[in-house]
């Protein structure tokens, strides 16, 4: 992670001493030029030139001063420029390296920790005598942990098959009201440790092209998300679908616990997490939003986020192309 | 009869808290669970632990932060680190920051357990009366292995958990000359080593508190490329 720091160092460096160069030339070259004006001034005088002469040779002076101090001008705001935009793409590249890191510090630990929690759960159902009610308690333990794993290493797969540009739909006709009521039905049905209170109320029914299995992928982590980061005591989500032109809108709005207006761009971009991973108050690693958004832009759709600031919840809208008989 | 050993468990992920207890608890200990880092200092404040065992990722308040708390209010406590990571730097920062030992994650129980009882087995050894007694003075300086207190010509100062170990060790074998694997292996235990470079930090506190001229070690002196060796005469 020190390379871009060095980087951005040394870019800095080259800027000061290009711009103390050009700043030193264009001082050195002004003086020059008085002095060779103010040469040629007397030398004309001495040499008994006409009052219009000298007039001349002022005026090509000022003139001369007036180009260089433009030029001097013109290549500074170059140099300013291109540092700008050198510190700008050093500033992404140090954001992304950081994104990368927190990113491999997130899924060590969500690899390990659920992997630790399996070997001490079998253990104890191994080697300590415990109670059938106790056993019972354990094993949906264990099997909880290993849906974390899985989940996890399908969201690490499916990156890899975006980045690699592997990323196919099976797309089909879909019953988009239908298919959103099953999602919200199994979401229910899991067994969360929060009060939950999913709302959503099936209207007209709406069909869309898509693959079934990737965009359940995407709205379960869209809800998903909003039982993570929520601190509420009761954790509400409401649904609702509507059309706008030939579009099916679906809309998520939880009460959870937001983020800054200007953050709501940010958490679809890949490793996008808020604060230190050291200190992070929900597991997670950054990569369950942006599959959601390069999911949504397979299907020709669009994802946005609104929030109105931290604490105040968090609505994300999909807006998929409605189907067309071809 | 013989009392169980209180553990303050401080862990965010419930499943792995959850594993941790039923192992632990059925090892015989008392464990007192908390989650949130922002609790710990309260929760150590209230009850008496014989152990604390913590992950270093925590929400809000991290472990080796927690960890330099705890030792500023002038616990020596032990404490055991669980972490994810596993690399060198993350091993030392964690010593660094007052920590006793660290396990990675995902670690078997029979290890933890290991490494739980090598904590509480050092300080037996530190605090014992049958091996050594728990004072020792030389010339004009004094020991006390129970309270953690030297003193020296420069006065009274308080030694962490680990001095006073170093110090124990080179002590109970004045005279001879120690290696620094040695000390890593009696004082850390395992493959735990935080590297050289502390055991010597840990020497130059010693020498501050002790040695009238430090730049000219007179009890503990530097065995090139061995170790150390303390010596009162």
């Amino acid at each position: 992670m020190n390379t871009p720091k060095l980087t951005s160092k040394t870019a800095f460096a080259i800027f000061i001493i290009l711009a103390f160069l050009l700043i030193s030339q264009t001082i050195w070259w002004i003086t020059f030029m008085e002095n060779l004006m103010e040469e040629k001034n007397s030398t004309a005088l001495e040499l008994g030139a006409s009052a219009e002469l000298i007039e001349e040779f002022a005026r090509e002076s000022r003139s001369r001063h007036f180009m260089l101090l433009m030029e001097g001008m013109f290549f500074l705001i170059l140099i300013i420029l291109g540092a700008w935009l050198i510190f700008n793409a050093l500033k992404k590249t140090r954001e992304l390296n950081l994104r990368q890191q927190n990113f491999i510090l997130a899924v060590t630990h969500e690899l390990k920790t659920p992997l630790t929690s399996i070997k001490l759960f079998l253990n104890s159902l191994q080697s300590i005598e415990i109670s059938t009610d106790k056993k019972n308690e354990i094993i949906p333990k264990i099997e909880e942990n290993v849906n974390r794993l899985q989940k996890l290493i399908e969201n690490i797969l499916n990156i890899g098959n975006i980045e690699r540009n592997d990323f196919r739909l099976n797309s089909k006709k879909l019953n988009f009201t239908e298919f959103l009521n099953e999602c919200c039905q199994n979401l229910t049905s899991q067994n969360y440790q929060k009060n939950l209170e999913v709302s959503y109320s099936p209207g007209e029914t709406f069909f869309i092209n898509a693959d079934k299995q990737e965009l359940g992928f995407a709205i379960d982590a869209i809800l998903e998300n909003s039982i993570k980061y929520n601190e509420s005591e009761k954790i509400k989500i409401s649904l609702s679908l509507s059309k706008r032109d030939n579009e099916i809108v679906l809309q998520f709005k939880d009460n959870g616990i937001g983020v800054l207006p200007e953050e709501t761009d940010k958490i679809f971009e890949r490793f996008y997490r808020i604060g230190s991973e050291l200190t992070r108050a929900h597991v997670g690693t950054g990569i369950g939003l942006y599959l959601v958004r390069e999911i949504v832009n397979a299907h020709n759709g669009k994802v946005e986020a609104f929030s109105e600031g931290e604490q105040k919840g968090l609505t994300v809208k999909i807006s998929l192309p409605e189907y067309e008989k071809k | 009869m013989k009392k169980n050993k209180n553990i303050l468990l401080v862990e965010d992920d419930p499943s792995l808290a959850d594993g941790l207890t039923i192992n632990l608890e059925a090892a015989g200990y008392n464990i007192v669970h908390i989650a949130r880092g922002t609790e710990v200092m309260k929760e150590f404040a209230n009850g008496i632990f014989d152990l604390v065992l913590m992950d270093i990722m925590l929400p809000e308040k991290d472990g080796i932060t927690l960890c330099k708390e705890i030792r500023a209010t002038g616990s020596t406590t032990p404490v055991l680190f669980i972490s994810a990571r596993s690399e060198t730097e993350e091993r030392i920062e964690a010593i660094l920051s007052g920590g006793d030992d660290f396990i990675a994650k995902p670690f078997d129980v029979d290890e933890l357990k290991v490494r739980i009882h090598g904590i509480f087995r050092r300080i037996a050894w530190l605090n014992s009366d049958n091996t050594s007694p728990n004072e020792f003075n030389f010339d004009k300086c004094h020991v006390n292995f129970a309270q953690y207190l030297a003193r020296g010509p420069k006065g009274e100062f308080k030694l962490t958990q680990k001095e006073c170990l170093v110090l124990k060790y080179l002590i109970e074998r004045e005279g001879k000359v120690v290696s620094r694997d040695q000390l890593l292996d009696a004082v850390w235990g395992y493959d735990v080593y935080p590297s050289n470079r502390t055991i010597d930090n840990i020497i130059l506190k010693l020498r501050k508190i002790f040695e009238p001229d430090q730049k000219h070690p007179k009890y503990f002196e530097t065995i090139r490329g061995v170790g150390y060796k303390f010596s009162v005469n």
